[in-house]
C-alpha cells in the first residue's frame, strides 16, 4: 500500500512535472494564430493527414490556434483552478466548522442553519447568480475569484464534518478524501460553468472553454470535441482513482458518500 | 455525527425553520446585491405579489411570478421523475449484472459516467441520435398542438435519458452494495425505500443543476430553462428570486420529510450529512 503510494506519488509528480516543462514551450504557441496554414477551417491533426497539419501534432482549433498547447495550458489552468477552488473549500469549511465547534450555542446554532441552507441550493444555480452580481459591467471576474466561489458552495460537508466529528484529531483522512472528491467534482462543475460562458473569459484556453465549439456539425472537426473531453474525462478519472485507491477503504461506499455504511 | 438524530420533534421543526429563514436571506441578500429595488423589509412581498420595481418579461401583466414558475415547475418534476424510473430500471439490471459477473464491467463504467462532464454527455446525445442519426426529436417538448402521450414520451426521451445517465452511478452503486448485503445477510434491517429516499435527498441539489443543464440543452420548458433566459435577460430579478426560492425550500422541504420518515436509514453516520 505505501509502496504503492509512493509510486503514484512519483508518476504524478512526474506528470506534472512534464505538464509544466511543455506548458513552458507551448504557451506562446496557445496564444499564437497560424497565419501561414490556417485558412478558415481547423487544421486536422498531423496523423490524419500530414499534409495540411502545418506542423500541428493535434491540429489547430477553429481560430488557428495549435490545439495541443491549447489543451495544455487548458488542463494546467482548469486543474489549478479547481485544485486551487477544492483547498479553499477545505479552508473555508475548516474554518467555520472549528467556529461552529468551539464557538458557543448561539454560533454554533446559526453558522450550522446556513450551512444546511446553502447546501439546499443547486450549486450550479447559485454559482451562476453569485457570478452575476460579483462581475462589474464590462468585465470578467479573475479566476480566483471563481474558485473562492465555486468552494463557498463545495464548503457545507466539510463544516458539517469538522462541526459533527466525535474527535477532531481522526478527520484528517476523511478531510483530505473529501478534498479530493472536491476537486474532481469541480474539474467537472467549472468545465460546465466555463462551456455556459459564466467562468473563465472566453477567450482563454480552459477545458470548458475548449469545447464550446461543440455544436452542429458535432464530430466533423471531431478533434475539437473530442481531445478536450478526453483530458477533462482523464483529469477527474485519474483523481477519483487515487482517492478510491489511497484515501477509502470500502470501493464500494461512495454512492451515499464516503464514509459508507454497514457492509456485510 | 448525531447531531441531526437524537432530538425532540420541536426542535427539528425549529432547526428547519431557521435554515428555511436562512434560505431567505440568502436569497434576499444576493437578489439586492444583484440589484433589486425591492426593499429588504418588504422583499418577497414585492417580488410575489406582482409589485416589484424590478422589471421582468411578464411584469405589467396579470402573470404573477409564482404563476409564471408554477407553470413551468410540471415540466421539471416530470423530467425528473422519468428519468429516475429510467435510472432505477437499468441501475438495478447493470448492479445484477455485477453481482453475478465477476469482471467489474458495470462499476468501472458508473465511475466513468461519473467523471464524464454531464453537458458533454447530452449535447453528445443530442447530436448523435438528434441530428446525425435523426431517431429523437432535436429539442422541444411537442410536436403536435394538443397534448398527446406518445408525442410527449417521444420528445421526453432524449433529455430524460440525459438526465438518467447522470443518475446513474449512485443508482448503480448503492443497489450493488444492496445485493452484495443480501446475499450475505438474506434480509437487510433498512427498507430499500428509506435508503432509497436518504439518497435521493442528499442528491437532490445535484439532480436540480443537471436538471437545469438539461433544460438548457434540449429546450425543455422547465423552471430551469427559464433561469436560464432569466440570468441572460439578466433583468428578470423577480423570477431568479422565485426560482432559487423554490429550488432550495423544495430541497430542504424533501429533507426534513425524509429524516422524519426515514430515520433509520440516516444510521449512525448519517448519508443526510453528506
Amino acid at each position: 500500500m505505501t509502496r504503492r503510494a509512493i509510486v503514484f506519488a512519483v508518476v504524478a509528480a512526474l506528470a506534472a512535472l512534464s505538464l509544466f516543462l511543455l506548458d513552458a514551450r507551448l504557451e506562446s504557441a496557445a496564444y499564437t494564430i497560424d497565419q501561414a496554414n490556417w485558412q478558415g477551417d481547423p487544421l486536422p491533426p498531423c496523423f490524419l493527414d500530414a499534409r495540411i497539419c502545418g506542423g500541428h501534432v493535434l491540429g489547430t482549433d477553429d481560430n488557428g490556434f495549435d490545439l495541443l498547447a491549447r489543451l495544455v495550458v487548458a488542463t494546467r489552468v482548469s486543474l489549478w483552478i479547481s485544485l486551487l477552488a477544492a483547498i479553499l473549500s477545505l479552508a473555508i469549511g475548516g474554518a467555520f466548522g472549528l467556529l461552529a465547534r468551539y464557538g458557543g450555542p448561539v454560533i454554533r446554532f446559526t453558522i450550522m442553519r446556513f450551512t444546511e441552507a446553502l447546501a439546499c441550493f443547486p450549486g450550479w444555480v447559485l454559482f451562476v447568480v453569485v457570478v452575476m452580481f460579483a462581475t462589474p459591467p464590462g468585465r470578467v471576474l479573475h479566476p480566483a475569484v471563481l474558485a473562492a466561489i465555486a468552494a463557498a458552495i463545495f464548503s457545507p460537508p466539510v463544516v458539517r464534518y469538522i462541526a459533527f466529528a466525535q474527535e477532531l484529531r481522526k478527520t484528517g483522512r476523511p478531510l483530505l478524501n473529501r478534498t479530493a472528491r472536491n476537486w474532481g467534482e469541480l474539474i467537472l462543475f467549472l468545465a460546465t460553468v466555463d462551456f455556459f460562458g459564466w467562468g473563465v473569459w472566453r477567450g482563454s484556453p480552459s477545458l470548458g472553454n475548449l469545447l464550446r465549439h461543440m455544436e452542429m456539425p458535432f464530430l466533423m472537426f471531431w478533434w475539437m470535441d473530442v481531445f478536450p473531453a478526453v483530458c477533462i474525462l482523464a483529469a477527474a478519472l485519474l483523481i477519483e482513482i487515487a482517492r478510491r485507491r489511497f484515501l477509502v477503504k470500502a470501493v464500494l461506499s461512495s454512492a451515499i458518500g464516503d464514509r459508507g455504511k454497514a457492509g456485510p | 455525527m448525531t447531531d441531526p438524530l437524537g432530538e425532540s420533534a420541536r426542535s427539528r421543526l425549529l432547526k428547519a425553520a431557521a435554515t428555511a429563514g436562512a434560505v431567505a436571506l440568502i436569497v434576499l441578500v444576493l437578489l439586492r446585491l444583484l440589484g433589486s429595488k425591492a426593499p429588504y423589509t418588504t422583499f418577497f412581498w414585492h417580488i410575489f405579489s406582482g409589485t416589484s420595481p424590478d422589471r421582468y418579461a411578464n411584469s405589467g401583466t396579470d402573470i404573477s411570478v409564482l404563476a409564471t414558475i408554477g407553470a413551468r415547475v410540471p415540466f421539471t418534476l416530470e423530467l425528473i421523475v422519468v428519468s429516475l424510473l429510467v435510472a432505477a430500471v437499468a441501475g438495478v439490471a447493470g448492479a445484477a449484472l455485477q453481482v453475478r459477473t465477476s469482471w467489474p464491467i458495470v462499476t468501472v463504467a458508473a465511475v466513468v459516467l461519473r467523471s464524464v462532464p454531464f453537458f458533454y454527455l447530452a449535447i453528445g446525445m443530442q447530436m448523435l441520435l438528434a441530428v446525425n442519426v435523426q431517431i429523437f426529436p432535436t429539442a422541444g417538448y411537442t410536436g403536435v398542438d394538443d397534448f398527446n402521450l406518445a408525442d410527449r414520451l417521444w420528445h421526453l426521451a432524449l433529455p430524460s435519458g440525459a438526465l438518467a445517465l447522470f443518475a446513474l452511478p449512485t443508482i448503480v452503486e448503492y443497489f450493488k452494495r444492496r445485493l452484495a448485503v443480501a446475499a450475505h445477510a438474506r434480509r437487510s434491517e433498512v427498507p430499500i425505500a428509506a435508503e432509497l429516499a436518504v439518497i435521493f435527498a442528499a442528491r437532490l441539489p445535484e439532480l436540480l443543476s443537471a436538471a437545469v443543464v438539461t433544460e438548457v440543452i434540449f429546450a425543455w420548458p422547465g423552471e430551469g430553462r427559464l433561469l436560464f433566459d432569466a440570468t441572460f435577460a439578466s433583468a428578470a430579478i423577480p423570477i431568479i428570486a422565485g426560482i432559487l426560492l423554490f429550488n432550495a425550500l423544495f430541497v430542504l422541504a424533501i429533507r426534513v420529510v425524509v429524516r422524519e420518515f426515514a430515520k433509520q436509514a440516516l444510521g449512525d453516520e448519517s448519508v443526510y450529512d453528506d
